[in-house]
């Protein structure tokens, strides 16, 4: 029992990080049908820019939470401008192209972002700086509650309301519901869908870097290429969910997560990262629109 | 009326025999290994040409087809009919392979193929990873290890691949030009109405998707017994992408432009071996850089045979491409 | 037997009623037309006749055997030909192999002459491009049996969607708009080629027009849909005077 427990924990860690990560592949396929490869890597970048921002800030040697704060507003601003570069350079020109010119440049920046990583950074792992002394929180038996995972679990939360708050309550958010729903009619509307798209990519970016810097925090071993498994998860997280729907990709990525850890814990860890296969072709075999999703009909 | 059609076509095959040897004596082993592979790729991007261009389908998981092959090919030769002279050997074992392939292009061909666009694309990939993992985990050929394989073709690794290469153009290329053949390519213009002009699209497009799979097969048997060791690190998502861009480079639904793509982008990596550790990022930078300029490949839909190509290098034309 | 019985045909999208109750016979060598406002439900009875949606209530029948609900390229192997609305060619194939495509079904399948280039494979060839060509011919557009149909002038796409339709040997051809942008010269033209059609090969014709001079001129018979429903069936002369068909595209007059 305490076993299921604490994997449980694990599981909701793991799956906010997910989540995260989930909601910039869902709000990037709604407003452009686009499946951003590159998205995971941008969050191995998030990871890298907290890890270097965190040795030139000097707070490697100090643990604090105001060191951590910063290199998460750091890491997240950088990759904001990132996710925007890659959009404005490589994806906005293709919007009159048919959909696969677009997915195959974003797996060329994907692979870009992997390679040149390797070569910018260094192919060996890293590792993330102790900003945050991990302490437990609540220890009953086996199970161990340590204030990392309700750092991890709590600013999830914080950065996936926000979002929403974004998105249900303010102008840019309604223009990006428009946009995502009809793009010819939201610019034929006076929307400027540029702006809107650009955002999309700022707030998802800093999203998925948000999630890199806090599982350095929890993970401390990053390289350049820790963002393709947990690219891959995330994603089928969103389409579990429903891709293109927000809360479909927050539970799709708290399932995937929770899920994950199970299935590595009861029944074999090796199977880990199938799981995330099995269930993207069991979703698409049986309902490819996801948990939340619904299907658009072509007009004969 | 062609009175000798087949004649020109069984040349050509007969004197890749004498070509391996002349090749063999003149070209040092690390040339004719570049042009052996020239071969293996010509067959993987032309199959998937039949997918992807031809058809329209989005293919991401060619790799796991020609992992399929490989693997049982090399279990046949190894387990099946260890015994058996080479000759008769490697062309069993090849034939085999590229079945079971055709028989994984069968199974996920059909409950695949009645998405669409992007989530096929998925689809696909994530088939071609568990294929990949499967193997991974199969102690019996090799799984994490790697296996060798045996007979290898030694000396007569350039006759066979290009004898299989040019089977694999010639037969693919008459089907698709025939006219049956045509609908495949009515199947990727128009779905719908294709459909309401009384095609069976679903089944056109598991019949590509087997095809393709059968030759990615072949192919995947051709390499485990070039190179006489495979590992599953050989067919990863990364092989099938490669695939994909020697596709797109060539022009997407062109066979003729597979097949230049795949000689380019063979050699590419050879030429710019001095620059190894900047080799994936140039080839990274050139996909997108590609995408951005010239999305439509070198021959767009054409053949290089169609005058019509040839028309559009030299004036400009006020038709779209 | 008619070749084409419809009975109480109903389909819903969501709340909306795109067809209410609709019933319908044609019988072979009939050229009926179908008429009414923009959203009445034209389009969306060929829809339902050849498959793309299945009716929620009624009965679709083919020379007395059900076809409601079998998908769209069997009801065309049965004998029901379409052209679209918004014009569905095969842009980057040669205006030839539209209607080769449109042939398909007939052409037998020969594996092994594909392969070896037989003989036998080559006359069968031969043979097809010849009759496509004639069906080229017959629209007149065989000139352009060379170049891309996506580069064909609107005219002439529409003429090379009846060509591949006719070329799927059917016994009744729907016909969605088939004047649409053309100029008045076309349009005479147009109804000489579907007159000829129906008299030479004994199909039978159902039109969506827009254009009344032309439906006027060659349906014996016209149905008159609004809102998803039959509002009047008719001969030309009848329909022209009835009251609610007036209503339906012109409004009350004002009081």
């Amino acid at each position: 029992m305490d076993q299921l427990v604490q994997q449980l924990i694990n599981g909701l860690a793991w799956g906010s990080i997910y989540a995260l990560i989930a909601l910039g592949y869902t709000m990037v396929y709604g407003v452009l049908r686009l499946i951003n490869f590159a998205h995971g890597d941008v969050y191995m970048v998030g990871a890298m820019m907290a890890y270097y921002a965190a040795h030139w800030l000097g707070f490697a040697g100090a643990p604090s939470v105001v060191g951590f704060a910063t290199v998460l507003l750091v890491s997240m601003a950088f990759c904001a401008a990132l996710g925007a570069l890659i959009e404005r350079v490589a994806y906005r020109p293709l919007r009159s192209q048919p959909r696969m010119t677009m997915l195959i440049t974003a797996i060329g920046i994907s692979m870009l972002l992997e390679f040149g990583g390797q070569r910018v950074f260094g192919p060996d792992p890293k590792f993330f700086p102790q900003l945050i002394e991990s302490h437990s929180l609540f220890r009953t038996g086996g199970v161990v509650f340590t204030n990392i995972d309700l750092l991890v679990i709590a600013i999830s939360l914080f950065l996936m309301f926000a979002l929403r708050w974004i998105v249900m309550g303010t102008k840019i958010g309604l223009a990006l519901r428009a946009v995502s729903h009809s793009f010819e009619t939201s610019a034929l509307m006076g929307i400027n869908v540029n702006t809107v798209v650009s955002m999309t990519f700022v707030f998802g970016s800093a999203l998925a870097a948000a999630a890199g810097a806090m599982v350095g925090l929890r993970n401390p071993k990053i390289d350049p290429l820790m963002g393709v498994l947990p690219g891959v998860k995330a994603f089928v997280a969103a389409v579990l969910g429903g891709i293109g729907n927000f809360p479909g990709a927050v539970v799709g990525g708290l399932l995937m997560g929770v899920t994950e850890t199970l299935v590595a814990a009861y029944l074999s860890s090796t199977y880990r990262d199938a799981v995330a296969f099995v269930i993207l072709i069991g979703v698409l075999l049986v309902k490819p629109t996801g948990l939340f999703g619904k299907g658009a009909v072509e007009k004969v | 009326m062609n009175q000798r059609p087949n004649l020109i076509p069984l040349l050509l095959l007969a004197a890749q025999w004498p070509l391996g040897w002349l090749l063999g004596q003149v070209l040092n082993s690390y040339y004719v290994q570049i042009i052996v592979y020239i071969g293996i790729n010509v067959i993987l991007a032309v199959s998937l040409n039949l997918i992807n261009g031809i058809t329209g389908q989005f293919s991401l998981g060619h790799a796991g087809f020609m992992a399929t092959g490989a693997y049982v090919s090399a279990a046949c030769s190894l387990l099946a009919w260890p015994g058996l002279p080479a000759p008769l050997a490697v062309p069993l074992s090849l034939l085999t392979g590229g079945l079971a392939a055709a028989g994984a292009g069968l199974l996920v061909g059909i409950p695949t193929l009645r998405l669409r666009g992007d989530y096929l694309a998925i689809a696909t990939l994530g088939f071609g990873e568990i294929i990949r993992v499967v193997i991974l985990n199969a102690d019996a050929v090799g799984g994490a290890r790697g296996l060798s394989v045996s007979p290898t073709l030694g000396s007569y690794g350039f006759a066979v691949v290009f004898t299989c290469a040019i089977a694999c153009v010639l037969v693919l290329w008459r089907i698709v030009h025939s006219p049956r053949g045509k609908a495949f390519t009515a199947v990727r213009e128009d779905e719908i109405a294709a459909a309401a002009m009384g095609i069976d699209t679903t089944r056109y497009k598991i019949t590509a998707f087997v095809v393709g799979a059968f030759w990615a097969g072949v192919a995947g048997g051709l390499f485990a017994h070039f190179i006489g060791y495979i590992h599953t690190n050989s067919f990863t998502f990364l092989k099938s992408i490669e695939i994909v861009v020697m596709v797109v480079l060539g022009g997407m639904g062109s066979t003729s432009g597979a097949i230049l793509a795949a000689v380019v982008l063979t050699i590419l990596p050879e030429a710019l071996r001095d620059v190894a550790e900047y080799r994936m990022i140039i080839y990274s930078t050139l996909l997108v850089v590609m995408m951005l300029t010239r999305p439509s490949g070198l021959l767009g839909r054409h053949e290089i045979t169609e005058w019509r190509f040839w028309r559009s290098r030299t004036a400009p034309s006020p038709l779209a491409d | 037997m008619a070749l084409l019985e419809i009975e109480d045909c109903s389909l819903t999208f969501g709340g909306l009623k795109a067809v209410a109750g609709f019933r319908f016979t044609l019988d072979p060598g009939q050229l009926v037309g179908l008429i009414g406002p923009n959203g009445a439900g034209k389009t969306t009875v060929f829809n339902l006749i050849t498959g793309v949606y299945a009716p929620d209530r009624g009965a679709i029948r083919m020379d007395g055997r059900s076809i409601a609900g079998l998908p769209p390229f069997q009801i065309n192997r049965r004998g029901i030909a379409r052209t679209f609305q918004g014009i569905r060619l095969f842009p980057n194939m040669t205006v030839l192999d539209n209607v080769v495509v449109g042939a398909n079904h007939h052409i037998p399948l020969d594996a092994l002459g594909v392969l070896l280039r037989s003989p036998r494979y080559q006359q069968h060839r031969l043979q097809l491009h010849g009759d496509c060509l004639n069906l080229l011919e017959l629209l007149g557009i065989a000139r352009h049996s060379e170049a891309l149909a996506g580069s064909l002038p609107y005219g002439d796409q529409r003429r090379l969607e009846i060509a591949r339709a006719l070329a799927t040997r059917p016994r009744l051809l729907l016909l969605d708009e088939p004047a649409a942008g053309m100029n008045p010269l076309e349009k005479v033209e147009l109804m000489k080629q579907i007159g000829w059609i129906r008299d030479q090969l004994g199909l039978g014709i159902l039109v969506i027009e827009h254009d009344m001079k032309l439906i006027m001129q060659i349906c014996e018979r016209i149905t008159v849909l609004d809102h998803g429903e039959t509002i009047a069936v008719g001969p030309p002369e009848a329909i022209q005077r009835d009251p609610l068909v007036i209503k339906a595209y012109l409004g009350e007059p004002a009081a």
